[in-house]
């Protein structure tokens, strides 16, 4: 096939990779964030390795391969208990890998720069084996010349184009990247649709393999289980081995914690994800088969090409390729992301803190990112075909097992310490080495062959204590990972549990100033929001789990000593509590800044009538100083008038006095309603007394009678014997203040009613006047509203009085104008004086 | 659900870590398939087919 063909394809593929991320930031973001893709996301476990090396480990050692799928069928059954937890952790402190968790859990210490710094070695040599099966993959088909260009290197560096354009947008590497994880989702289903496929035509095109097969010695042996205990040993350990690796791997800590939109994702992914897994593990053993049975000579690894080009077509062969690229791709992308990351947040950050280049810490991220494809480029480059490359994948998920018995005890066992986190860790990564990493050296020519003898039978490498017949993975991984969890167990059960850390409090300005230094001032923004309404140590928190997850942990705490305090409160709760209270406080804080935020609407409410009720106590003082300005002016004339004209006819004079004496009264009754409006306003309380209403009612036709009289107005009642426990000289004043507004409008005649209803009495004062303007009747009750010459204040006067003695007063529809109010007949709800 | 996510978990280890030499897998099963991965393969559908029902929305 045409090199110019399949580079064009291969590019052609990244390009749409592009493309699918930039939609995924954009329109596609709710599918990104969706449980499927969520699922298919977690798929990003099935590497090249998977695509092209599982046929080769079926064609040559038989069920082994299938292990590492069942192991993370098996870590994801237990979902409630793992991820479920490590994402409510995550939430609460921003987690970007398990070395964040390792800080949190057990404090300050060597163990974060430890852990970060292992893993880059563990996995740069797995690394360069997805570069290393591009490149294979690409070289075959172009008819095994040597490429004009190596493609791996373009390869890689465009990967790293595409992780730091997707995954290094914002400093804090715990913000959704929706594009990415798309683009891995669509990587995912590509290399499925891919592999089955394949495998479905090949199986079309050959027939059944099996009947063949089981008939050749050779092929036989493949198809039977593993013998012995050493073979069932091998099979559970890399069940178990898988597992470990399928929760510890960065990028699987990256796409299924820190890229996790909803938790309730789990649920579909924990069926669904195993599922993938089977699919693309069904046309594997065939696969294999037909590539012993008819293609001897051929490197195992390369059948999943080999059989369609032999036998099918070019074009097959071409999507295998993809297929397999699309599985390396997506590793590479995701592993160099959360190794940068790693980088960044537990070995760049501290530096660049020590340097005061803080700001630097994103470019330091994307220069990591590169630096690690460019690194991994390299291993390919010089290990080649070596031994230390093939065998890498398995011995990469040995050493990234080792953070098992740390993380897993520190999840839940209270009594792990840092000691023992820390010496089982240094225990298994030695072991590790000794047992995997240097043999694998030596077998590739770059140590001494005498080191695979060891120093003493007993220290053999692959081999200690003498053992003999286990494979070397199975030895290693178990000799290590025994060694961790002894030394880490049995460290902490005879180390004292580290001192409780001193809690820290600080001030919230101080706060929002540091976090807006380091993170940017919108972040400092949100942060404030946040923070606001927390406690001093509360704060500290927050601002500990934001700027952990940009910085680092360790680089977060560092800052945060300048800007905070030893809390002087007792010592905070263990740390285990902590951080499960965390989550549940945090919800605490925000309903209580929400009932806050509530209360101070409610004051600023309450102000702002206080006000109005201010302004409209002014209008009022204006408006009764204008009242009474009128008469008096008048009453002023007159006597000046009086006074300058000694010599006045006696008629004019008498018209002058009576004119003064009206003026004079009309005074007199301001004030007076002035003064009961007071009284009114501060709240007198009530003297309730069993009254007689049909009496109080005369008493008060009587004292209108010679006003009535003088206009010739005729007074009639209608009046029902009625008894109440009320205010009588309330009653009398409303009942006066509402007869001379009749008597003021009337032309003939003013009739008084006293009834009952129910258990209020009622009163009516009609008069046969003009009535109410339809524009003011809703105006009526309101103080200083005259229409004919009163104070204006008399139906004011009225209605605050009845409502201050439970009743109401309204003006009714019909001749005239008619007044009504009730009065409760006994009294429960007081409400003395009816102030506002 | 935790007792059950549990359960599944300790059925799904034994149906996957069975003592295979123990076992009668050696044999040829229909189409001339190898009845290890008929086994495998079988029991791996059921744990999914068990962690479907599991799982599925409450």
């Amino acid at each position: 096939m045409s090199t110019l063909w399949v580079l064009l394809i291969l590019f052609l593929y990244l390009a749409s990779l592009f493309l699918v991320a930039l939609w995924g930031e954009g329109r596609g973001r709710t599918l990104a964030q969706s449980a499927h893709a969520y699922a298919f996301s977690l798929a990003v476990y099935a590497t090249a390795w998977t695509f092209f090396g599982s046929v080769g480990r079926a064609a040559t050692e038989g069920m082994g391969f299938l292990s590492i799928y069942l192991g993370p069928t098996l870590a994801l059954l237990l979902w409630p208990f793992l991820h479920g937890r490590l994402l409510e952790l995550a939430r609460t402190h921003r987690l970007t890998s398990w070395a964040d968790f390792l800080f949190l859990r057990y404090g300050p210490g060597p163990l974060g720069s430890l852990v970060a710094g292992f893993l880059v070695v563990g996995l740069l040599p797995y690394l360069a084996l997805q570069l290393k099966a591009i490149a294979q993959g690409f070289l075959f088909l172009s008819g095994g010349r040597a490429p004009l260009v190596d493609v791996a290197l373009p390869t890689a560096l465009l990967l790293a184009l595409f992780a730091i354009l997707f995954g290094t947008r914002h400093l804090d590497p715990s913000e959704k990247h929706p594009g990415l994880v798309l683009a891995v989702a669509f990587e995912s289903g590509v290399k499925l649709l891919a592999f089955l496929l394949v495998g479905g035509v090949v199986l079309w095109q050959l027939g059944n393999p099996f009947p063949q097969a089981q008939e050749d010695p050779r092929l036989r042996p493949l198809l039977l289980p593993h013998e012995g205990l050493s073979g069932h040993l091998a099979w559970v350990s890399l069940v178990l081995l898988s597992g470990l690796a399928f929760l510890f791997l960065p990028r699987q800590f990256h796409v299924s914690v820190v890229e996790n939109a909803n938790p309730h994702h789990l649920r579909l992914a924990a069926w669904l994800f195993p599922l993938y897994l089977l699919l693309i593990n069904l046309p594997v053993v065939p696969l294999a088969l037909w590539g012993r049975l008819l293609l001897p000579q051929e490197n195992p690894d390369l059948y999943v090409l080999a059989l369609p080009l032999e036998f099918v077509s070019p074009a097959l062969a071409l999507l295998a390729f993809l297929g397999g690229v699309s599985a390396a791709t997506a590793m590479v992308i995701v592993e160099s992301l959360a190794l940068s990351i790693l980088i960044s947040n537990h070995l760049l950050s501290p530096l660049l803190l020590r340097r005061k280049a803080l700001g630097s810490l994103l470019v330091g991220r994307r220069i990591s990112i590169l630096l690690v494809m460019l690194l991994a480029y390299l291993y390919f480059r010089l290990a080649g075909e070596a031994y230390a490359l093939v065998a890498m994948g398995l011995i990469s998920f040995v050493a990234v097992a080792q953070l098992a018995p740390a993380s897993l005890l520190g999840l839940f066992w209270r009594g792990a310490t840092p000691q023992g986190a820390l010496a089982g860790l240094l225990g298994g990564m030695l072991v590790w080495a000794y047992t995997l990493f240097l043999p694998a050296l030596a077998r590739s020519g770059w140590l001494p062959p005498s080191f695979l003898e060891g120093p003493h039978p007993l220290l053999h490498p692959e081999g200690l204590l003498g053992i003999q017949g286990l494979d070397p993975v199975t030895h290693g991984f178990l000799a290590s990972l025994g060694v961790n969890l002894a030394l880490a167990v049995g460290v902490s059960l005879f180390t004292r549990k580290g001192r409780i850390p001193v809690g820290r409090t600080g001030e919230l300005t101080e706060l929002t100033a540091l976090v807006e230094r380091v993170l940017g001032p919108e972040v400092g923004k949100a942060f404030r929001e946040e923070a606001l309404g927390l406690t001093g140590p509360q704060a500290v928190a927050l601002a500990e789990s934001w700027l952990s997850a940009s910085l680092g942990p360790a680089t977060a705490r560092l800052l945060l000593l300048s800007a905070t305090r030893e809390a002087p409160e007792a010592p905070p709760p263990p740390l285990e509590t902590l951080l499960e209270e965390a989550a549940r406080e945090s919800r605490e804080v925000r309903a209580y800044a929400r009932a806050l935020e509530e209360a101070k609407r409610e004051l600023s409410e309450a102000y702002e009538r206080l006000k109005a009720l201010d302004q409209a106590k002014d209008e009022i003082l204006a408006a009764v100083s204008h009242e009474l300005k009128t008469p008096l002016t008048a009453v002023r004339a007159l006597a000046e008038i009086l006074e300058a004209n000694p010599d006045l006819e006696e008629e004019e004079r008498r018209r002058f006095t009576a004119l003064l004496a009206k003026e004079a009264a009309r005074l007199s009754r301001l004030v007076e309603e002035v003064l009961a409006y007071t009284r009114l306003q501060a709240g007198v309380p009530l003297a309730r007394s069993p009254t007689d209403l049909k009496a109080l009612a005369e008493e008060a036709l009587a004292l209108v009678e010679p006003l009535a009289r003088e206009k010739g107005i005729a007074m009639e009642c209608q009046l029902a014997g009625v008894q109440a426990l009320t205010d009588r000289d309330r009653v009398l004043q409303v009942l006066l203040n509402l007869l001379h507004n009749a008597l003021r409008h009337a032309r003939s005649r003013v009739r008084l009613e006293l009834t009952t209803t129910g258990p209020e009495a009622l009163f009516r004062i009609q008069d046969d006047g003009p009535g109410v303007p339809e524009e003011a009747r809703a105006l009526v009750f309101e103080p200083f509203q005259s229409f004919s010459g009163g104070t204006g204040l008399g139906l004011f006067l009225a209605r605050r009085l009845v409502e201050g003695l439970g009743g109401r007063i309204w003006l009714e529809e019909g001749e005239g104008a008619v007044f009504a109010f009730t009065l409760p007949l006994e009294v429960k709800d007081e409400n003395p004086g009816g102030g506002r | 659900m935790k007792e059950r996510a549990l359960a599944l978990f300790f059925l799904a280890w034994v149906l996957f870590t069975p003592p295979f030499d123990l076992l009668p897998l050696g044999e040829k099963g229909p189409w001339g398939l190898p009845l290890l991965y008929l086994y495998l393969f079988l029991a791996w559908g059921l744990v999914i087919l068990l962690a479907y029902f599991l799982y599925r929305k409450p």
